[in-house]
């Protein structure tokens, strides 16, 4: 037990530890020399380009760089942002609050409509309800969530006007719209697993068992079954979380919603390279550690993965 | 008549037996029709309308759809339905460029990493999990971050983000393909291990490979669209889908249309792929090949 625990958690710190190398290597990798990539149009003298050289320690040997980077990091100093001179640290904290609200809310929609559509469609397999769910679901991982947020702008707010077509502030009203985009196309992905888990466990011979007894049919479900298939998919929905996030890119953008993902995307149009670098180291530490815990979570409950 | 020739379906190839049950589920042969369409019409293009997708013509500005352009006109007058058209050429070249890149590059990595293990092994997989700890778009972000926007840069940005399923699927077939009888009696042979990478063992998971291509073309373009969108594909006047919604959603008020059916291509181009993905797996899975497993 510990023994895996241990293996799971070194891996993941080699990989957190690539993961600062690679966003370590953004600015090196920027095609042509750092400060003018950082610089951009700007104009700048020779004098300016030497200091700001200096002050980002581009002089150093590449290694040298890498360790005062981490070292840095580790102290919760990420830089400063190049456009507005705030520090990466700060205006992340500022936005994360809003991601995380928007990825929470779309992760509890996603699984109770995915749980719901799976076990009807497991429950009367081979019926039109079992069509029409894994229709539906098709079609929502088929759709692109910058597209249908468009359709549910112009519906609910457009033609109805029944909801706001921006999502600023704390109103719970403004969140409606954002996270059935982010929802919805989850949704369907998790019915599918959970349709899958549920038709898998239905045929075992401890349903067969608890049917013969005489029990309800709704408790043989409720009871009996997808407690026993909730197993995979409790794991699946952890591991979504990370695409979640990173899935709030595209619906902060298009309800002009605050959150990381927004910011994200502006510091790449501006060229703002060490808010690129904390952005992205931030979203993928969160990430590799949700990861982790589902897997840790997995091997907890599931005695076999310890065994592998 | 249909027990004939499930009959005879029956005593060909195990590769003909699953075409045959794939023609006999609807969902995926509606897909196939719908994705022939697209293409066919994205292709023969310049036959579907005489319009040039980036000439300007204020005087016909936001049209709704009629019969002289069936899906109206943008806000400086351009005809949506010849956008759409050559806008799709785009997503399509998108898809298929950026599944290529990750194709060529995760195949070769897994081939190396399958068969000569050991270190090599260890760091490609090190490195193919520091890749994976990037969430989808993510990854495509960084490397658009660090190339700048276009819609070049966009294929390359999400071809990289295939590179971790092309390896892994390549690795995984290699490891079980190595110890095959026929590769150690072609390396006593004295064949070089490019030789049997290459000769051998390749095309013998070029099945697979090509499954998973093909489902990711549609993901391709979804991702190509969505960073387009983003303003960081392709760039206007480019008719691209997902640069067309982003043209058009400051226009959602005036203008369904300039978002309804770029998007609808998008949405018809992936639901089609899924489909048949669906079709191609629940096929297999039927087959006896597989019916073990």
């Amino acid at each position: 037990m510990s023994a895996y625990l241990f293996r799971r958690l070194l891996t993941s710190l080699l990989v957190l530890f690539g993961v600062s190398i690679l966003v370590f290597s953004i600015i090196h990798l920027v095609p042509g020399d750092p400060v003018s990539a950082m610089t951009g149009r700007q104009k700048v003298s020779a004098e300016q380009a030497a200091e700001l050289r200096q002050k980002l320690g581009l002089n150093d040997p590449i290694p040298v760089q890498y360790l005062n980077y981490v070292s840095k990091v580790l102290h919760g100093d990420l830089g400063q942002s190049l456009r507005n001179k705030v520090p990466v640290s700060e205006a992340i904290v500022e936005q994360l609050p809003s991601t995380i609200q928007l990825a929470f809310s779309a992760l509890v929609l996603a699984a109770v409509i995915g749980l719901i559509l799976g076990v009807l469609a497991a429950t009367r397999q081979g019926t039109w309800v079992d069509s029409l769910s894994m229709t539906l679901s098709v079609s929502g991982m088929s759709i692109p969530t910058f597209w249908l947020g468009l359709l549910f702008i112009f519906f609910f707010s457009v033609r109805l006007g029944l909801l706001p077509s921006t999502s600023t502030g704390n109103n719970l009203k403004s969140l409606i719209l954002p996270a059935l985009t982010l929802g919805l196309p989850e949704a369907a992905i998790i019915s599918r697993v959970v349709r899958a888990s549920m038709l898998d466990v239905l045929n075992k011979e401890y349903i067969t068992t608890a049917r013969a007894k005489g029990l309800r049919e709704y408790l043989v479900v409720l009871r009996h079954a997808l407690r026993n298939a909730l197993i995979p998919v409790v794991t699946f929905i952890g591991l979504q979380m990370g695409y979640l996030l990173a899935g709030s890119t595209i619906v902060e953008s298009i309800f002009a919603r605050q959150g990381i993902g927004r910011l994200a995307v502006s510091a790449i149009a501006a060229r703002d390279y060490p808010m690129v670098q904390g952005v992205v180291l931030v979203t993928a530490t969160v990430y590799v550690l949700i990861n982790t815990m589902t897997d840790m979570f997995y091997s907890v409950i599931n005695p076999q993965i310890r065994l592998k | 008549m249909t027990t004939i020739t499930a009959r005879l379906a029956a005593q060909r190839s195990p590769g003909s037996r699953i075409l045959f049950k794939f023609t006999r589920i609807r969902s995926a042969i509606i897909g196939l029709a719908i994705l022939f369409v697209l293409i066919a019409s994205c292709l023969s293009a310049p036959l579907l309308t005489s319009k040039d997708p980036i000439a300007v013509d204020p005087s016909k500005a936001l049209r709704a759809p009629s019969l002289s352009a069936p899906m109206g006109t943008d806000n400086i007058g351009r005809d949506v339905f010849t956008r759409f058209l050559y806008g799709g050429r785009i997503s399509l070249q998108v898809g298929l460029v950026a599944v290529s890149i990750g194709a060529v590059a995760g195949t070769l990595l897994g081939l190396i990493s399958g068969y000569f293990g050991g270190w090599l092994d260890s760091s490609i997989s090190w490195f193919i999990d520091v890749l994976l700890s990037f969430p989808d778009i993510l990854l495509a972000l960084i490397v658009v971050a660090i190339l700048g926007p276009g819609i070049t840069n966009a294929m390359i940005a999400v071809g990289i983000s295939f590179v971790p399923s092309f390896m892994r699927l390549t690795r995984g077939s290699v490891l079980q393909i190595r110890e095959m009888e026929y590769i150690t009696a072609a390396r006593a042979l004295g064949s070089s291990s490019a030789g049997i990478l290459f000769r051998h063992i390749l095309p013998n998971s070029i099945r697979t490979l090509l499954v998973l291509a093909t489902l990711g073309i549609g993901n391709a373009i979804l991702a190509g669209a969505a960073l387009s969108f983003l303003g960081l594909g392709g760039q206007p006047p480019s008719p691209e889908w997902g640069a067309m919604l982003n043209a058009g959603q400051k226009f959602i008020r005036q203008g369904w249309w300039l978002t309804v059916f770029p998007g609808l291509g998008i949405f018809l181009t992936i639901l089609s792929i899924n489909l048949i993905g669906d079709g191609i797996s629940d096929s297999v899975s039927a087959s006896p090949l597989h019916s073990g497993g």
